[in-house]
């Protein structure tokens, strides 16, 4: 076994110390990046359906670009069965203008108790929870000034808990079709 | 006293760690950054079903990058990595030779590697596809034939009729509504799936025409898992001397869709 002396351990120290470090920072950002997305071990899923059409007034050109939600579901996934859900809250906002350019607004909440392994599903997840607006086409106005809030956006927000009961904090996914990015 | 075998195994591993963690941590990749706007990596959503995949080239390194596309004889779906869940806009548009196709529809995800938005575009026949975003070109798509017209193992009763079948079931409706064509800018129809508490099944607008007794309407639809699909027509917008009038129709039907 090769053996080292002392000058040649003092020139790799410098050279270890950096890779140690620049490994504990990218482990950091990877170890950020997962909690963005899973927190407390359970993860939620909003998929959101939608059709498009253009509502344009000449029928010439293409502008005004207009969904339609369809619809949205939201399921969970843990990653140990010593996490639950009890409860979570459900918010979809819609300010849009119509094809006739009228202003259309809407706010729909509800509140829902996700169930791991029902419904045939395994233990780690719960069921697709669908939903549907009714609502209608919609677009963003083109002078924000004429309608300065308009977004159609999504928000999902659920209590992760210990299997105890014990709470551990809230885990919040938001989706945004157009308009600003909301906060959780 | 430390000797080199040690020393050396630890900086590998700090340097696989380094390498790990730059590069995703196994598929956890950060979906902002531009090393994902060129490589947009995209499974085939379930709903794309026996469509043939196609070869996409990502040709520039547009944040809203093409990542996977397949078609059938019914649709184009063109999966798009997004930094964020904001849908682009412009959205992209496919040229297929000389026709340009825009979105009908499509579907938002979030996945463990980012956002996903699954675009649906009509029906496609040309081997190579443009996507472009406002003026500028984000990618190509090739396939290796057009797609051929599957057998159809669904039917339906007058005034509806089935043109198609694949991921979607594309429907002609001889409706009874009285507009003309030319005029219609957009119906706002919702069609249901009877079977399963009425859930949506994505009623995506592919046209009119004048027919003999009111607007031939074309649409696309999700298969149903049940044999009857209920269609609730909500709005028609209808162009009038530059203005667009709201005309609230309340049409209600159902239709037998069954092998």
């Amino acid at each position: 076994m090769l053996t080292l002396g002392r000058s040649r351990l003092a020139m790799l120290a410098p050279a270890v110390a950096l890779l140690l470090t620049l490994a504990l920072v990218g482990v950091g950002q990877a170890d950020l990046r997962k909690s963005e997305e899973t927190k407390h071990r359970v993860r939620q899923v909003l998929t959101i359906q939608y059709s498009t059409k253009y509502c344009d007034r000449s029928g010439e050109r293409f502008f005004n670009f207009a969904y339609k939600v369809n619809s949205w579901s939201r399921r969970w996934r843990r990653r140990t069965t010593g996490r639950d859900v009890p409860e979570a809250r459900f918010l979809a906002q819609a300010f849009g203008v119509r094809c006739n350019e009228e202003p259309f607004q809407k706010r729909v909440e509800s509140s829902l108790r996700p169930c791991f392994g029902c419904d045939g599903t395994s233990r780690r997840w719960t069921p697709d929870y669908h939903g549907s607006p009714g609502w209608p086409y919609l677009y963003s106005p083109e002078d924000p000034m004429v309608y300065p809030v308009w977004a159609l956006r999504f928000k999902l927000t659920g209590t992760v808990t210990r299997r105890s009961g014990r709470e551990l904090g809230e885990i919040c996914t938001t989706v945004t079709l157009y308009g600003g990015v909301p906060g959780c | 006293m430390l000797t080199a075998a040690p020393l050396g195994r630890l900086a590998v591993l700090c340097a696989c760690l380094v390498l790990a963690a730059t590069t995703g941590c196994g598929g956890d990749s950060d979906p902002g950054s531009d090393a994902e706007a060129s490589h947009c990596r995209a499974p085939l959503p379930e709903f794309a079903g026996e469509a043939r995949r196609g070869t996409v080239d990502a040709t520039s390194g547009d944040r809203v990058s093409p990542g996977v596309a397949a078609r059938d004889n019914t649709v184009t779906i063109v999966g798009f990595c997004l930094p964020d869940s904001r849908l682009p806009n412009p959205a992209p548009v496919l040229e297929d030779g000389g026709r340009v196709r825009y979105p009908i529809g499509g579907e938002l995800q979030q996945t463990s590697a980012g956002w996903r938005n699954y675009y649906l575009y009509p029906a496609t026949r040309g081997r190579q596809l443009t996507v472009r975003r406002g003026e500028r070109v984000t990618g190509r798509i090739s396939f290796a034939g057009t797609p051929a017209p599957a057998a159809c193992p669904l039917e339906s009763d007058p005034p509806f009729e089935v043109v198609s079948c694949g991921s979607l079931v594309v429907i002609e409706w001889a409706s009874p509504l009285r507009f003309d064509a030319r005029r219609v800018q957009a119906l706002d129809v919702d069609a249901l799936d009877e079977a399963r508490d009425s859930r949506p099944l994505n009623y995506y607008d592919l046209g009119y025409r004048d027919g003999p007794g009111g607007l031939l309407v074309r649409f696309g639809i999700r298969p149903p898992r049940g044999d009857r699909v209920a269609l609730r027509a909500n709005f028609a917008y209808v162009r009038e001397g530059g203005e667009v009038r709201e005309v609230r129709l309340g049409e209600r039907t159902s239709f037998r869709l069954a092998g």
